[in-house]
């Protein structure tokens, strides 16, 4: 899978191609927006990265003028920019997903294979697994080793969040924005109170431990 | 709700320019029938007397040449020569001693003794008596050349009846000219006031929703009301550069502050996915890393702050039942709660709904909530409450935690501003003021009460979805018949 990456910031740049390529894609990477054009043109990308401020021709026209030359490449639009407006109008002309910086690499990560599996349409599978940690997404029904978990509601969301993002770190900011959608600074330790809840009923009568704290940065589900 | 309508209604000013306008009207009708009832009265009484004061010359002349005889076979020739309307004429001495009385077929003696009643002296010029409803007696007296009195009368058509028929008329058609200027004021004012409503329109289009573009609609017409609407649209349209420049400046800031950081979180991240070891170098890369995080939410809540104080946030406002919201808020901290020993309280359970930016309010109470628990010792107590009041909806968050100071009481809501036992505790300091910067975003106010050692109390006021509602609609309602 071929990535394309559009980001005149050569450091942050270099970080995201590495991290890219550790992951297992193929990555092309330009600083200016009119190169990006021409490149996203003539080649078949999974997916693309396009920073909103560039040289030449700015993100968002080049995403336009993309979609005007009915290319379906999907497209996550990164930009330091957060506000409400700068998102929709991100969206309105033609990107598919929008991450504002600083982003945690791990989130860039997963929203770009979440793209890039919607693009190559491919089923979601109905159960997600993990060693022998199974998640039914239809019927809710979660188990390990053959035995039944019972999981709350939120908690059954938040392992199945860790699940998608098996092997990844999440960061607590990133569980709070896609568990809860809440987008707040908590001063209380809300998060790490749910993950030992969810840790309590997936890990502590089973051997391996998957989920493990990473500290400073958050969780990780390991994969093996 | 129906009666608060009808006195909002009666508030507007087409309303009572309509009422003054059928006030004058009416006032007017009722000066002009009054001026053309004493005119016509008048000329009724002229064409009467006029007749009446000829023919008595005419018997004063016929007295003077031949006397009494004379002036009987004249006034029975007179009245011969008429089949009715017939004169009735008396001469008499000034002390009523009658000398000559000649009664019309249509005069009984009731008639002269009415006549005498209503006056003092014969020598009155002119007497008007009614008789009935239909007739009139009406007499003119003169004074004759030997001190006799000459009274020369007829019956007339009725005064009152000519006059009752104006009047009726007058009172029929009253009622729907009446209703019909009502009508037509109604409508004119509208078409007059409509600028005035759609300013108001577009007033509260602005503050309810933040929608700086919005502008009122401009017609044709070249009036003083659309001259205010076209300074109006200019003065939003100066505000809109204003406050999307400053939007700007914000959007610049924020911008410049987190380029770098997203460079230093990459490099951070991609020398700790290079070393997974657990060195010290290890530990300060997480440190590292764990600060750009934290500096990276300082930045986005001032900005949503800074934001929300200058009136540039942007509110995607629904109607939301408070409940939900709060239940949503208290299922995140149940958790932690019981892991502390805190027991959450929620006594919410009617319908309250009010019109706000859900994730907006989900961020306040979250943040209040959060707060409360933070300063809430094992086996304490947090409680939420809600009240209607008439215009809004109280909300509160108890606690039994240390309380405040009384000299931090009212700093509490500065921007970073931390009371110096919470210093050392984890938290930016910005979260009250990020609360009550989007309350007051929502028109909405917040209080807190305390006593030291007794737990602190927080509110949150916001305006009920209704009373937003009846301004709007007042408004959208002339508009639409207007």
């Amino acid at each position: 899978m071929r990535l394309l990456i559009v980001e005149d910031d050569k450091k942050l740049a270099s970080y995201i191609v590495k991290g890219f390529q550790e992951a297992g894609f193929a990555v092309d990477h330009c600083l200016d927006g009119e190169e990006g054009l021409i490149m996203a043109t003539g080649n078949d990308y999974g997916a693309a990265i396009v920073d909103i401020m560039l040289p030449s021709l700015n993100g968002l026209a080049l995403v336009q003028e993309l979609r005007k030359q009915r290319s379906t490449v999907p497209v996550l639009i990164l930009s330091a920019r957060a506000s409400v407006d700068d998102r929709v109008k991100g969206l309105q002309t033609g990107g598919d997903d929008y991450l504002p910086k600083p982003f945690a690499f791990a989130e860039l990560l997963a929203r770009v294979q979440a793209l890039v599996r919607r693009g190559s349409r491919t089923m979601e599978p109905s159960t997600l697994e993990v060693g022998d940690l199974t998640l039914d997404l239809l019927s809710r029904r979660v188990t390990r080793a053959g035995t039944k978990i019972e999981l709350q509601a939120r908690e059954f969301a938040l392992l199945e969040y860790l699940m998608r993002n098996a092997g990844r770190v999440v960061t607590k900011t990133m569980i709070l924005n896609q568990v809860w959608d809440y987008s707040f600074d908590p001063q209380t330790n809300v998060v790490d109170v749910l993950v030992c809840r969810v840790r309590n009923k997936v890990d502590k009568e089973f051997e391996p431990k998957l989920i493990r704290t990473i500290r400073g940065m958050g969780y990780v589900l390991e994969t093996t | 709700m129906f009666w608060k309508q009808l006195r909002d209604f009666t508030r507007t000013i087409s309303f009572r320019l309509n009422l003054w306008h059928a006030g004058m009207f009416l006032a007017s009708a009722a000066l002009l029938f009054t001026l053309i009832y004493f005119l016509l009265s008048a000329a009724i009484d002229r064409k009467d007397r006029d007749v009446i004061e000829a023919r008595l010359r005419e018997y004063a002349a016929v007295y003077e040449t031949g006397g009494i005889p004379a002036l009987r076979d004249w006034t029975t020739r007179v009245n011969e020569a008429r089949k009715q309307r017939m004169y009735f004429a008396r001469v008499a001495t000034p002390d009523r001693t009658v000398l000559l009385l000649v009664m019309p077929q249509d005069w009984f003696d009731q008639d002269v003794e009415l006549l005498d009643r209503s006056t003092e002296t014969l020598a009155d010029e002119w007497i008007r008596v009614p008789r009935n409803k239909e007739i009139d007696l009406t007499v003119a007296a003169s004074e004759l050349n030997d001190g006799m009195i000459l009274q020369v009368g007829r019956s007339s058509d009725s005064r009152a009846s000519l006059l009752g028929k104006f009047r009726q008329v007058f009172v029929m058609v009253i009622p729907p000219v009446l209703l019909l200027g009502f009508i037509g004021g109604a409508f004119m004012t509208r078409r007059m006031t409509k600028p005035v409503s759609s300013i108001v329109d577009a007033a509260s289009s602005i503050i309810n929703t933040g929608r700086l573009e919005v502008r009122v609609p401009e017609r044709p017409a070249r009036d003083e009301l659309q001259d205010l609407v076209t300074l109006f649209n200019r003065l939003l349209a100066h505000n809109e550069a204003l406050v999307l420049a400053l939007r700007d400046s914000l959007d610049n800031v924020a911008h410049d502050l987190r380029t770098p950081l997203a460079r230093l979180r990459a490099a951070l991240e991609g020398s700790l996915r290079e070393k997974a070891d657990a060195s010290p170098a290890q530990e300060v890369l997480v440190e590292a890393l764990e600060e750009t995080d934290r500096i990276e939410t300082i930045i986005r809540t001032l900005m949503d702050v800074a934001q929300a104080e200058a009136g540039l946030m942007r509110l995607e406002v629904e109607k939301t039942e408070i409940v939900l919201l709060i239940d949503d808020v208290v299922e995140l901290y149940e958790p932690i709660a019981q892991e502390k020993g805190i027991q959450i309280s929620n006594d919410l359970n009617e319908q309250l709904s009010v019109t706000v930016d859900p994730a907006r309010m989900r961020q306040v109470f979250a943040n209040l909530l959060d707060n409360a628990i933070k300063y809430t010792p094992s086996r304490g107590h947090v409680s939420i409450s809600a009240k209607q009041h008439d215009l809004e909806i109280e909300l509160r968050f108890r606690d039994t935690g240390p309380g405040i100071n009384e000299t931090d009481l009212p700093r509490i809501w500065e921007r970073l501003y931390r009371a110096d036992k919470s210093r050392s505790e984890h938290g930016l300091g910005l979260g009250l003021s990020l609360v009550k910067a989007i309350v007051q975003a929502h028109h909405g106010r917040v209080e807190v009460a305390s006593e030291e050692g007794k737990g602190a109390e927080f509110r949150v006021f916001l305006p009920v979805a209704q009373s937003r509602r009846t301004v709007q609609g007042a408004a959208s309602t002339d508009t639409q018949s207007g």
